[in-house]
């Protein structure tokens, strides 16, 4: 249950991270950071869900 | 009837991500406006009119940065560019210095330290196997990713909105000042979702390594 909540919780971060990834892309450098950090940050979470439901 | 009603919702995504690219795209071109001042310029400005002595470094290698310590404000553009996120990023710098280091700042290896020896707690608590001990030792966790959120929060959206307001006083042309307005809701929302996205990473982390510990321990 719990898992699931942060797996939604974490795909709607994704899409707003990738947004913002578009909106950022080409002119602001620090937002492009923050926000690829953002995409890079939810797949590690989705990596752990997912290690997380095959043990 | 079926049939098209299934066609139609599998078409909505697309539309809705259709108008969504068009939208980006306008405010897109928008941020190419420029300002009367270079950013380098105008972060000495905004120093001087806070009374700070800070040193200005253009084209860091780093992300827009401020350090404290150092008393150095880091940007990663030329010192002449006027453009909106250059411009942005240097008033957001100074909002930085403006309102000096948070508390979070200060105690970021205690959080770590602290994270760490929590990773450790949830490996040995998934040999015990109950699931109301994760529970107590995810709850406290979970306030703390809490309180590190909003002093996030409150830190970031702090310096943005000086960087708006900062802004806002250069320019009094309508299209600049609505670029300003976008540009300052994509890093509120960048600012507000990170900080969840990070605590998450850090929180799922715990549960994997808990995971771990009930695996290897059999239970």
């Amino acid at each position: 249950m719990l898992v699931m909540k942060i797996f939604t919780v974490n795909n709607a971060c994704f899409l707003t991270a990738l947004l913002l990834y578009l909106y950022f892309r080409g002119c602001d450098a620090k937002g492009m950071y923050l926000a690829g950090s953002m995409v890079v940050l939810c797949a590690i979470t989705n990596g752990f869900l997912l290690l997380v439901s095959l043990l | 009837m079926k049939e098209l009603l299934l066609i139609a919702v599998c078409l909505l995504p697309w539309g809705v991500m259709i108008i969504l690219l068009h939208w980006l795209s306008r405010y897109w071109e928008m941020r190419k406006i420029s300002f009367p001042v270079g950013c380098k310029e105008l972060a000495n400005i905004l120093l001087i009119e806070n009374g700070l002595t800070y040193r200005v470094v253009c084209e860091a290698e780093t992300a827009g940065r401020c350090d404290w310590k150092q008393k150095i404000i880091y940007l990663s553009y030329g010192e002449d560019k006027k453009h909106l996120a250059a411009v942005f990023q240097a008033a957001h710098e100074v909002g930085h210095a403006v309102r000096g280091p948070s508390l979070l700042t200060r105690i970021l290896p205690v959080f770590w330290g602290l994270y760490l020896f929590w990773l450790l707690l949830c490996f040995v608590v998934g040999f015990i196997w109950v699931e109301t001990a994760w529970l107590v030792i995810a709850l406290p966790m979970a306030a703390l990713f809490g309180i590190r959120t909003v002093y996030h929060w409150y830190d970031e959206l702090g310096a943005t909105w000086f960087a708006r307001a900062m802004l806002d006083r250069l320019t009094s042309g309508k299209a600049e000042r609505l670029a300003i307005r976008v540009h300052f809701a994509a890093y509120c929302l960048t600012h507000t979702v990170l900080p969840i996205s990070f605590s998450m990473a850090l929180f799922a982390c715990g549960r994997f390594f808990w995971q771990l510990g009930l695996h290897w321990g059999g239970g």
